[in-house]
């Protein structure tokens, strides 16, 4: 499947992988990251921070809900860093494309 | 806000109560969608702050789900803006917020919040939260609802009137329509209760309260507005129009049967002030007119309709044999 981890990546399955009533959400959410994640690491390039920290916001509202807190925490990290004012933003820009890149690549590992 | 309802308070809401959540993030909607499938409860989902607002003022719900964190008005404005609004003022806002700082918290509930919750949300609390929620809105909206209701006849009370009354003078006034109101007394009440006993009176005024209804019709506004004394607000209606409601209502009291005491028949005195044009006193003096009118069909024999006009006093032909 299309949004299976790439081999040799420890996936990350969903807490709630066993409830039926969340099985169709939780497919939908999943495969929706790749494309989410896509999308954060042009806005990385692109240094859309508003971006990435309205992106990061969702996603720490939403992942732990679909059964991912590791998405969760690593997005609310990232927004943390994100909220922080201009001047230690700037000082801040390798954490933050680590952040980035630390949660695409969470993104990548979660499977339904 | 939604018209009140008019001749007879409503008893219970049968429909499943409305919650709407505003919130910016599609996932959440998503998941609240189907982690509150089982509640008896319907969603409805705004995606930014203003058209929580819109929504907010169009559908009345029974409560909101508000996330505080969000792009351009966020959920601390939309929350000021609901509570300044009469029309959502006393809807209770749960807020959701991935904002975790007691200062939030303490911001959020000093602007009106009934509760808050924390993203990630836990479903078993959300769900709890949601329930207590809608629990206490139940609650408020039966004694607001009791409040406004006599609890010995289903009417309206004398508290419900008061506040009716003068809307509908200002309603009439403005739109240059007719408006009528009928002050009832029960002839012989007393004498009633001392002769049967009170659970005989109370029959006697449960059933008049009963007459009523079935004469008013749905724009009326029918109150028990004391003891044995009993009001119909009629919108549109002209004092003419209104006797031949009162009339109606005069001649079915009269031929009711009383199994308590078929000897006994039960009458009513009535007092009409009308105006065809909305023109007209304040509204206490208006309904002093009618009381005047009242008085006047008392003391001229009981049994019987006195009508005035916002104008001045006329006997109506209506009258026992």
């Amino acid at each position: 499947m299309s949004d299976m981890p790439r081999d040799g990546v420890e996936p990350i399955r969903s807490d709630f992988s066993g409830d039926p009533e969340m099985a169709e959400l939780i497919q939908e959410f999943v495969t929706g990251l790749g494309d989410r994640s896509g999308k954060l690491r042009e806005a990385l390039q692109s240094g859309s921070l508003d971006y990435i920290q309205s992106e990061a916001h969702r996603l720490r509202g939403a992942a732990a809900g679909y059964g991912f807190a590791a998405i969760g925490d690593a997005a609310g990290q990232l927004e943390d860093l994100l909220r922080a004012d201009q001047q230690r933003v700037q000082s801040q820009a390798e954490a933050i494309r680590d952040g980035v890149h630390q949660l695409v690549e969470l993104c990548g590992r979660a499977i339904a | 806000m939604t018209e009140q309802p008019s001749t007879t308070p409503p008893e219970t809401q049968d429909e499943r109560p409305l919650v709407l959540v505003i919130d910016d993030s599609a996932d959440v909607h998503r998941l609240l969608q189907v982690r509150l499938r089982g509640e008896p409860l319907e969603l409805c989902f705004a995606s930014t702050g203003s058209a929580g607002i819109d929504s907010a003022r169009d559908r009345s719900p029974a409560i909101i789900l508000l996330d505080l964190d969000m792009p351009g008005m966020d959920g601390f404005e939309v929350l000021r803006f609901l509570k300044d609004s009469a029309q959502t003022m006393d809807v209770p806002v749960i807020v959701l917020s991935g904002l975790q700082s007691p200062h939030d918290k303490v911001a959020a509930f000093d602007l009106g919040a009934i509760d808050y919750i924390t993203k990630p949300f836990d479903l078993t609390e959300l769900k709890v939260r949601v329930r207590s929620a809608l629990r206490i809105h139940q609650l408020l909206d039966m004694l607001a609802r009791r409040a406004q209701v006599d609890g010995l006849t289903g009417l309206y009370n004398r508290a419900h009137f008061d506040q009716r009354w003068p809307e509908a003078i200002a309603t009439a006034q403005r739109h240059a329509r007719p408006l009528s109101i009928a002050l009832f007394d029960l002839d012989h009440f007393k004498s009633i209760n001392d002769t049967y006993g009170h659970p005989a009176g109370d029959a006697v005024l449960g059933e008049f309260a009963s007459i009523l209804q079935s004469a008013s019709r749905s724009s009326d506004v029918a109150c028990r507005y004391g003891g044995e004394e009993f009001a119909i607000i009629m919108p549109d209606t002209s004092a003419e129009d209104a006797e031949i409601l009162c009339e109606r209502v005069r001649t079915m009291l009269e031929q009711t049967h009383w199994p308590k005491h078929p000897e006994r028949t039960v009458t009513v005195s009535i007092g009409i002030t009308g105006s065809s044009d909305g023109n007209g006193p304040n509204a206490p003096e208006w309904l002093e007119r009618a009381d005047k009118s009242l008085y006047d069909a008392k003391k001229t024999g009981r049994n019987r309709i006195v009508s005035s006009s916002t104008g001045g006093p006329r006997l109506a032909a209506a009258e026992s044999a």
